[in-house]
């Protein structure tokens, strides 16, 4: 298998390098750099947003996910994903009005621009900074264990971890946001082919869709509904999932980006639309092969079965191609991530065409090995991981719709209601704050309290007569 | 009927998918039927009404587009 690899990793990392020295010469200013010309239209739109939105946690976590907890790993993901397209019809036209003529600086300046008030940019980046660490630790974790499972006496996970996290920081610092789009469409292609790759070879072995469904109602019906074995999905859990992922596009960075980079608008209308569809085609072949595992590996460990099921079934050439296809997965992900949170640094501290990059450079290296040392010390629950990360910048939701949608500056309250939210939800997943508040989950009575309190906001704010 | 009424009839449309997809009667434990193409209830339903509101977004798209086609022309 290794020297498919090899054969396979040179063509990928060679085309990389291709778009990386193509791009680059046609960065005139750092804004073509660190917008990539904006100008997108809907297919390179799609196949970015999406490369960017499906990362490790879709190949490697959700199979994993619906092994263990069945179908209704549908609904917390491919339903929530169709919600959250929804949303970006609405957001991203309020959004790129917000934005207008000037150049986009990130989210954190916008936001200060909004309430003019500094800290509630400050509060947004050091929202988004320390629940995108553990989305970084998936993308390095998730290949780690996969690259030890397909190589057990090369190098121990950490080399492997350390070997991605500079492969990472390179390629987010070579050629600029438009390197990373044009790559971004050649990772999203490769997610796409290998997960229904996969998919068809489990669906044979298997002996068809029907006889999978079959085969999983008689080991364990409770598979084939909701809550699943271990009961994780209630009612509870999938709407706080729901509000967390549709609050996506919102809050992280890397994907508010783009919505402000598409051509026009009826560009990103149409783009919505594609990414809802892509993401039923990409989350699909996932559940059949989460319905196999529950099959053939219904007690095996996470890297047990997905070492079996996507090296040890394939053949050698596939497996070499599902390597580089879960390596690009990771990488689209995280290189927009590191590139995103420099944008954002570089626009909370007001850096101009010629200024001196070194705090950004730092502040990202900074964020790059702080998920690098969470990763080592992460569980192999690559969902829940990622849902914590969702839920934790999800909180900045409320607050950024409404500085947006407003014609005013909306005051101090919500910046510090965010402030409180994000602390104790901080605390409650330390354990020094109770899980569950009245019956109902934290992480959504949160949700539900920020949303009624932005609501409130701006109905006495913005409703206001002018004094004049 | 006009574009700010057909907008809001998606969005409502779109709020009764989700409270029907998070029902007790959608997620009810160990409903398995009705079946169909082989798949049990959750996962066929929830991928026909997860397509429902893809569909509605390619709707909605094209009539906020209308709604809104002062203020998009000056992008």
């Amino acid at each position: 298998m290794l020297s498919y690899l090899i054969i396979i990793g040179v063509v990928y990392i060679g085309v990389l390098m291709f778009f990386s020295w193509h791009t680059k010469k046609q960065i005139k200013t750092s804004s073509d750099f660190m917008l990539g010309g904006a100008k997108i239209g809907v297919g390179i739109g799609l196949m970015t947003f999406a490369a960017t939105l499906f990362s490790t946690f879709t190949l490697l976590g959700m199979p994993d996910f619906s092994r263990t907890n069945g179908v209704g790993a549908w609904i917390f993901l491919a339903f929530s994903d169709a919600i959250m397209v929804f949303l970006i019809l609405w957001f991203g036209f309020y959004l790129r009005k917000r934005v207008g003529k000037s150049t986009y600086q990130g989210m954190s300046t916008l936001l200060q621009k909004c309430y003019q008030n500094k800290m509630a940019g400050y509060l947004y980046f050091t929202a988004v900074f320390l629940f995108l660490i553990p989305y970084i630790a998936i993308q390095i974790r998730g290949v780690a264990i996969f690259l030890v499972s397909a190589f057990p006496d090369f190098i121990p996970v950490w080399s492997w971890s350390i070997g991605i996290v500079l492969v990472m920081l390179i390629y987010s610092e070579l050629g600029g946001l438009k390197a990373i789009i044009y790559a971004d469409s050649l990772q999203g292609t490769l997610l796409l082919i290998v997960v229904w790759i996969v998919a068809f070879n489990c669906l044979n072995q298997v002996g068809g869709w029907n006889a999978l469904f079959e085969r999983v109602a008689l080991l364990n019906r409770d598979l084939l509904s909701t809550p699943g074995p271990k009961e994780l999905l209630s009612p509870q859990f999938l709407i706080a999932s729901a509000l967390a992922i549709l609050m996506i596009p919102v809050t992280q960075p890397q994907l508010s980006t783009r919505l402000v980079i598409m051509k026009n608008y009826n560009a990103l209308k149409r783009m919505a639309t594609a990414v809802g569809f892509f993401a039923m085609l990409v989350i699909l072949p996932t559940i059949i092969i989460g319905m196999y595992g529950a099959i053939y590996y219904a007690d095996a460990t996470t890297s047990e079965f997905l070492g079996g099921v996507l090296l040890g079934e394939q053949h050698e050439m596939i497996a070499a191609f599902i390597i580089i296809g879960l390596f690009a997965a990771a990488m689209s992900t995280s290189d927009s991530q590191l590139f995103a949170m420099g944008n954002e640094i570089k626009g909370l501290l007001g850096l101009n065409e010629d200024d001196n990059l070194r705090p950004v450079r730092l502040v990202i290296l900074l964020f790059a090995l702080s998920a690098l040392i969470f990763s080592l010390l992460s569980s192999d629950e690559l969902v829940l991981l990622a849902r914590l990360s969702f839920s934790g910048t999800a909180l900045m939701g409320p607050m950024i719709i409404l500085g947006i949608f407003s014609k005013r500056p909306q005051g101090f309250a919500m910046i510090l209601l965010s402030f409180l939210a994000l602390l104790i939800f901080i605390l409650s997943n330390l354990g020094w704050f109770p899980k569950q508040i009245l019956s109902f989950r934290t992480d959504l009575l949160l949700m539900i309290l920020l949303g009624v309190a932005a609501l409130i906001n701006f109905l006495i704010i913005d409703r206001r007569p002018d004094k004049s | 009927m006009n574009l700010k009424n057909t907008w809001r009839l998606i969005v409502g449309a779109v709020f009764i998918c989700s409270v029907l997809q998070f029902s007790p009667w959608a997620l009810a434990q160990n409903k398995l039927e009705p079946y169909l193409f082989g798949m049990p209830f959750t996962l066929w339903f929830g991928i026909l009404i997860t397509l429902l509101l893809i569909l509605l977004t390619a709707v909605g798209g094209y009539v906020f587009a209308r709604l809104k086609s002062d203020e998009i022309k000056e992008e």
